[in-house]
């Protein structure tokens, strides 16, 4: 069937219907753009969380290339950069790797500069450069601080390295520049100049050498690992092993999806929002709307004329408010994206920017428009002319039975109540969702605890700690003298400062008792649930489970001694509970007692109450043992040390057993009113050429449990805002539609004998009556909702810090505003309504 | 040869109590080419009936055969189409659609049905209504008369077989109302169109080749007019 | 060279296809290293191809059932059938032309219809006029059956003839009434439109019932603005109104009134031509411009029952109409509607 060619004229109905009900029209835009805008946030708000988490993973892995193979000869790097899928290549040269025990876990390659692949693993220096004379040396701020190097041009550093073949050099260099690596923090590189490669390894540059590592970018990099092998393969190279960047994998894309899920979320909200927003304002003139499709049906219009038509109308809207609403979503993830992606700078939202979330947001627009155009449709297809009349028209309530017949101002109100019951229906259905989710946002946002927050993080002003032990992945250099007794000394007599506590550490070897070691193994033997040990639970950790068969076989284990004073002592002791024995002040600062720390695990793991330890040679007996939270330790133990039992003495008796140790850490309290002070002489402090201190404050831990609370809100909050709004105009115009479109009627009431006065209160009982019937379906689901669901919302949260808070201060804003509303919107009405003659109004509503 | 052929119709309006039978059967056939003039007091289902033929409604009972093709059958697309291209509608109210202008508003059906006009026709109809000079003014710029002459002129641009017209003069004075049935009779004589109108002036009535009265849903009376046989 | 353009159209295409097709291949075995690719893009493409032509013929199918479905509906027509009314009110090109084709159908068989119709018309002008005939025939038939008997007296003679006189005037009255009236019917009398002034017209019209109005002491007056011009065919109009004025004198009883009241409309001119006559009853409205017709209470009165008959005719061939309005025994007002422009 050949279809008759006969839409044009729905689109200049469309293009004549903007032109003439130009404010509907520059509603129905403004809504598109809002709903555009909603949509355009939320999609590049999700989308920069996904890219910024896909980032982090790069970060955490070092580099940004997509394979890393590792081992090579120049000649199979040349080959396998021939590869079809790669795109592009970097390479290093790698004479071997530090081995001074210091670095930890840390593995850095003693490289040759190349500055493409430095800039492909981020290691450029941002202080100094890269070293072009021969004996210079480029190392990255950990490396720095884990040797002690000082931050200084020109020092000395001292080297130990090993080779490929596992022998051990010492060399000497002169530092030319660093680079603050705080991202990739397991393998860093130590450059140097071509020369002194040569002159340490001889020959390292040969065709054989193993001891180049390619950094390969591909052209399509999906399943990262398998065609890492592929490329392999295809070259025809083996004996080479390759580590895959975990921001290609699919698993960690998968997971950065699942992760940044929350953040798209709200767009089902925006979807409601946006589709109750558009639908009450085509239903604006519904009856009016009603009548002139009747019309046009009546000449003929057919069904699919009228689908075509309509439907242009949604996606012109759509299209209209396409750019206004991205500009809109644009400047809103500028200003709120930003916030939530720390440590990018001001304009992390421009750096994750892409076309993607803006077309898939005018996309859910159309869709959003399409789905409030559907009911109109759907109902204006089926119907004939006449059934479209008629239902256009007001439709009564069934009349009560037992009425007298008489009319009271009270009846007349209620019965104007009962009309239009479906627009009323979806005002307050608007208004209820706003509230439900306004609600839930403060629910949880003042459900946040600070105070938990920073008791279990920081339950100090300032942790003052050795720069080897700032972060909980540095292993603690014991050799550090970065705090000394003359800088607790210094503290100890600023005027600001209330207390210093200090904290010394050290790891020494000891053996137990035969009795201690069948107990421990026992211990960890035991079921921890009912297919695992507790000792399997802890098989991912190889560290650990070393240490505790060593202990199993030879007896010997490590043992963290560590002398505590001060807030670090009332740490423990509120933190810890005791599994054996109790705490005696006076006996332990005798010197003869220590605690021992064991599991964090319910049953004893450490030497119980009354048994002899023997630390360093001095005998000590067991005060009673603890579950030990070591929480509060800075930075991280050796490897070794993975699996320890620690003891922990008065910091005097520490002293007499390792006089030269320096502090691992300081709490400090200060004078809160003095802060400003601390906090300059602080900076002052770290300014100084020796940072070897790193410094946490309680006040950056408020600041950012702050932000993040409100983080954790705001994309919602936003979206509830909106909602809001669009609720309270939706009411807004609920009340002047009804009054407005009973100009006649209201005429007629006049021309009957009611006052001035009496239309007044008439209009005034209405907009209370309907303030009130909004008020009270909003109310009681939002109190049950409150009391009810929030607690098991919050619940499945599981974050240590939350506790339920019940609170209604946002109903409480909202209910006066709704009867405030009622009362207000009415009298503007009221003024317009009784403008003119009276037989002028009575004739003009036709 | 009738045009309009109708048997046994029923139709009523509202459910329960507030039940309304507009039409309780009715028998009526028109002829082609005929003016027929439909009186009776409001609410009497003389809209109704006009409804039915119009396919503007569906009928609860009996038939409605117009040039040969029952209507009760047709699914409201094919109504659509029967309306545009069969019948031509003049209403009360003019029902022009405001947001056009006079032009497009008089070759509307035919932009409906996806028509090229025929510019000569369209001259004539212009002409003979006195519609040249406003034909790029809106609806709401004309006054009644014109409102309703513009609506005569839709109505005939497409040709239709039919023409249905509901108290064409009502919101009219005298004049305008004479005025406009003149043209409408005119036309229709010209075009060789079949007219139903319906009307409570019996003046206008008599003008009609035939008059069928309806009170309360049945037909009551017919005669014939002054104006046959020519 | 017609034809040869033609064979270029259709071979041009082909040729055309058959190199991009070979560009095609050649640059995929050229630059697509990959067999499988190679394939696949070469099967992609002859895809997209097959599916262009699975179009194409999908689209001459639907044409050429279109042109059946037209030549269908025009064999039926040139058959004389009713052509099929199945599917013609669906939104398609083939409903549309297929209406119309029914509707140019429905015309020739107006016109058809109409000639049958004229034809009857005729015959029962005849019939009308034989019958019409009689009556003045048959009266002269008796005065001259009496004007034989040669005893008659002067006096007698004298009044048989004036009698006779009367008849044979009445049988040209009808003569002449029937003469128009079948120029009327048969559509063969010639309107001469012309646009004059609408004062004279009246004039002339009011002077053909001067004299009897006078005999009968009804008062007639008219009032015209002399600069309305109308356009109509003066003689015709002057027999129409002359009619209607013939007819408001004829049932006005003596004292009473007869005028004449032009209003120029947009449109139309109105002339009322109103009386103070014995009235029409509302239910007679419509039948008293019937050929023929007398209403019983004016069955006294001469006449044929063709005046008002004439009247509404010759104002509808002009395209203008009369409408009537009447109070029973207070008058009657019989509006004729001009148009200015016609």
């Amino acid at each position: 069937m050949l279809a008759n060619s006969n839409l044009k004229i729905c689109r200049i109905l469309v293009r004549q219907n903007f032109r003439f009900h130009r404010i509907r029209s520059l509603l129905l835009i403004l809504s598109a753009a809002l709903v555009t805008g909603l949509y355009s946030f939320v999609f590049l708000m999700g989308n920069s969380m996904e890219d910024a988490l896909l980032l982090s993973y790069e970060y955490s892995y070092g580099s940004v290339s997509h394979i890393l193979y590792t081992g090579m000869t120049e000649g199979q790097a040349d080959t396998v950069a021939k590869n079809g899928e790669v795109k592009s290549t970097v390479r290093l040269s790698t004479i071997g790797q530090l081995s001074d025990p210091m670095m930890g876990q840390r593995l850095v390659k003693l490289a040759v500069t190349d500055r493409e692949y430095a800039e492909s693993v981020l290691s450029v220096p941002e202080t100094g450069r890269l070293p072009r004379e021969k004996g210079e040396i480029a190392l990255d701020e950990f490396t720095m601080d884990s040797l002690g190097v000082s931050h200084e041009l020109g020092a000395s550093v001292s080297l130990l390295w090993t080779d490929p073949q596992g022998n051990s050099y010492t060399s000497d260099f002169t530092l030319c520049g660093w680079w603050n690596s705080s991202t990739n923090f397991t393998e860093a590189c130590a450059w140097i100049t071509e020369e002194a490669a040569e002159e340490l390894s001889p020959g390292y540059q040969e065709e054989t050498a193993h001891n180049v590592t390619l950094g390969v970018m591909l052209h399509q990099p999906k399943d990262t690992e398998a065609q890492a092998q592929e490329i392999l393969d295809a070259q025809g190279v083996s004996g080479v092993s390759f580590t895959v960047n975990t921001a290609y994998q699919i698993a960690m894309r998968e997971r950065a999806a699942d992760q940044a899920l929350p953040y798209y979320l709200p767009a089902a909200a925006v979807l409601i929002c946006g589709y109750l927003m558009m639908y009450s304002i085509v239903h604006v003139a519904a009856q009016q709307d009603l009548l002139h499709f009747a019309g046009l049906k009546s000449l003929g219009m057919t069904p699919r004329q009228i689908c075509h038509m309509l439907w242009a109308e949604g996606c012109a809207v759509s299209v209209l408010g396409l750019l206004p609403g991205w500009l809109l979503g644009f400047l809103l993830d500028l200003g709120i994206t930003s916030r939530l992606i720390g440590g990018m700078g001001a304009y992390s939202a421009l750096a994750f920017l892409t076309w993607k979330p803006f077309v898939l947001a005018g996309i859910c627009t159309a869709a959003t428009a399409f789905l409030a155009y559907l009911r109109p449709v759907l109902r204006l297809c089926r119907l004939t002319p006449a059934q479209t009349i008629e239902n256009a028209m007001e439709k009564m309530p069934q009349p009560r039975k037992g009425s007298d017949g008489r009319t009271t101002l009270w009846t007349l109100a209620v019965r104007a109540l009962r009309q239009e019951r479906g627009r009323t229906f979806l005002s307050a259905v608007t208004l209820l969702l706003a509230a439900l989710l306004l609600l839930a946002q403060w629910i949880q946002y003042i459900s946040y605890r600070e105070d938990l927050y920073l008791a279990g993080l920081s339950p100090w002003d300032y942790t003052l700690a050795d720069g080897s032990a700032y972060l909980s992945m540095q292993r603690y250099n014991e050799n550090n003298q970065g705090i000394t007794g003359e800088t607790v000394q210094e503290l100890r007599n600023r005027p600001e400062v209330v207390k210093v506590s200090g904290l010394k550490s050290k790891e020494v070897t000891l053996t137990a008792s035969d009795e201690l070691r069948r107990r421990i193994v026992d211990y960890y033997n035991q079921p921890y649930d009912d297919t695992h040990t507790l000792r399997e639970t802890q098989e991912g950790y190889t560290d650990w489970c070393q240490g505790l068969d060593r202990l199993e076989e030879t007896g010997e284990y490590t043992a963290l001694i560590l002398g505590i004073e001060g807030d670090y002592l009332g740490y423990v002791l509120e933190n810890s509970p005791f599994t054996s024995g109790s705490f005696d002040a006076e006996a332990f600062a005798s010197g003869r007692y220590v605690l021992a720390g064991g599991a964090s695990h319910e049953g004893i793991s450490s030497p119980a109450q009354g048994e002899k330890a023997v630390i360093c040679g001095q005998s000590f007996e067991v005060m009673g043992s603890v579950m030990h939270d070591d929480n509060y330790l800075s930075g991280a133990d050796s490897r070794e040390a993975a699996f320890h039992i620690a003891y922990l003495l008065p910091a005097e008796v520490f002293d007499q057993l390792f006089p030269d140790q320096a502090y691992r850490q300081l709490a400090v309290q200060i004078h809160p009113e003095r802060r400003a002070s601390f906090e300059a002489y602080l900076d002052q402090y770290e300014q100084q050429l020796n940072r070897g201190v790193g410094i946490t404050r309680k006040s950056e831990y408020r600041e950012s449990f702050q932000t993040a609370r409100l983080n954790s809100i705001l994309p919602q909050l936003i979206v509830g805002l909106v909602l809001l709004g669009i609720a309270v105009l939706n009411f807004i115009n609920l009340l002047i539609a009804k009054a407005v479109s009973r100009r006649q009627k209201f005429a007629v009431y006049e021309s009957l004998g009611m006052t001035r006065a009496q239309l007044r209160r008439l209009l005034l009982t209405e907009g209370v009556l309907h303030g009130a019937l909004m008020a009270a379906a909003v109310s009681l689901p939002a109190v049950c909702f409150a009391r009810f669901a929030m607690p098991l919302i919050l619940e499945r949260k599981e974050s240590w810090c939350l506790v339920y808070t019940f609170s209604l201060m946002p109903l409480w804003i909202l209910l006066p505003v709704l009867l405030l509303l009622g009362i207000g919107v009415p009298l503007p009405c009221y003024c317009f309504l009784t403008r003119g003659s009276l037989t002028e109004r009575m004739g003009t509503a036709q | 040869m009738d045009i309009v052929t109708i048997r046994n119709l029923k139709k009523s309006f509202g459910k329960g109590e507030s039940r309304v039978q507009a039409l309780r059967g009715i028998d009526l056939t028109i002829e082609k080419g005929k003016f027929t003039a439909v009186i009776g007091v409001s609410g009497s289902g003389k809209t109704t009936l006009l409804n039915m033929i119009g396919g503007l409604d569906i009928p609860d009972e009996g038939e409605v055969v117009v040039d040969g093709v029952k209507l009760s059958g047709m699914k409201e697309k094919e109504l659509a189409v029967f309306r545009r291209s069969k019948v031509g509608f003049v209403y009360q109210n003019f029902n022009l659609v405001p947001t056009l202008t006079v032009r497009e508003n008089i070759l509307f059906p035919l932009s409906l049905a996806g028509s090229s006009p025929d510019p000569v026709f369209f001259e004539e109809i212009t002409e003979l209504l006195g519609l040249k000079k406003r034909l790029d003014a809106y609806p709401h710029e004309l006054s009644g008369g014109g409102q309703q002459r513009a609506a005569i002129a839709r109505a005939l641009m497409a040709k239709p077989s039919i023409l249905l017209a509901d108290e064409p003069t009502g919101n009219l004075d005298s004049k305008n109302g004479q005025n406009v049935l003149g043209l409408l009779k005119l036309s229709v004589e010209t075009y060789h169109q079949t007219l139903v109108m319906i009307t409570h002036n019996l003046e206008i009535a008599q003008m009609a080749d035939r008059v069928v009265r309806i009170e309360d849903g049945c037909i009551c009376g017919q005669e014939v007019g002054h104006a046959c046989e020519f | 060279m017609k034809k040869r353009y033609t064979r270029f159209n259709q071979t041009a295409p082909l040729i055309l296809a058959g190199l991009l097709f070979a560009a095609l291949i050649w640059l995929l075995w050229t630059y697509v290293p990959r067999a499988a690719v190679r394939h696949g893009i070469l099967a992609v493409c002859i895809g997209i191809f097959l599916l262009a032509e699975l179009w194409v013929l999908v689209w001459r199918r639907q044409i050429s059932r279109f042109a059946d479905e037209v030549c269908g509906t025009l064999d039926a027509a040139i058959a004389g059938r009713e052509p099929d009314t199945s599917g013609l009110y669906e939104d398609s090109l083939t409903a549309k032309v297929q209406g119309k084709l029914r509707q140019f159908y429905d015309l020739m068989g107006e016109s058809r219809q109409q000639s049958l119709r004229d034809k009857e018309i005729i015959q029962s002008l005849v019939s009308d006029i034989s019958h019409q005939v009689k009556t003045p025939v048959a009266g002269m038939r008796l005065y001259a059956g009496i004007l034989k008997n040669p005893r008659l007296s002067a006096e007698k003679r004298q009044q048989s003839l004036e009698a006779m006189e009367a008849q044979l005037d009445k049988l040209d009255f009808l003569m002449q009434s029937l003469i128009k009236m079948s120029r009327l019917e048969t559509g063969t009398f010639v309107l001469h439109p012309e646009k004059i002034r609408l004062n004279d017209t009246i004039a002339f019209a009011m002077s053909t019932v001067w004299a009897k109005a006078e005999q009968k002491g009804v008062t007639l007056t008219a009032q015209c603005a002399p600069d309305i011009l109308v356009r109509h065919d003066p003689k015709w109009t002057a027999e129409a109104i002359g009619n209607l004025l013939d007819n408001g004198v004829k049932y006005t009883k003596p004292g009473g009134s007869v005028s004449v009241e032009v209003s120029p409309w947009q449109f139309y001119t109105r002339v009322d031509i109103r009386d103070t006559g014995i009235g029409i009853s509302e239910e007679d409205y419509h039948r008293v411009f019937q050929r023929f017709y007398r209403a019983q209470e004016t069955s006294q009165e001469e006449g044929v029952g063709l005046g008002l008959y004439l009247a509404n005719g010759i104002i509808t061939r002009q395209k203008g109409y009369i409408s009537v309005k009447s109070q029973k025994g207070e008058g009657t007002v019989f509006s004729v509607y001009l148009l200015n422009e016609g």
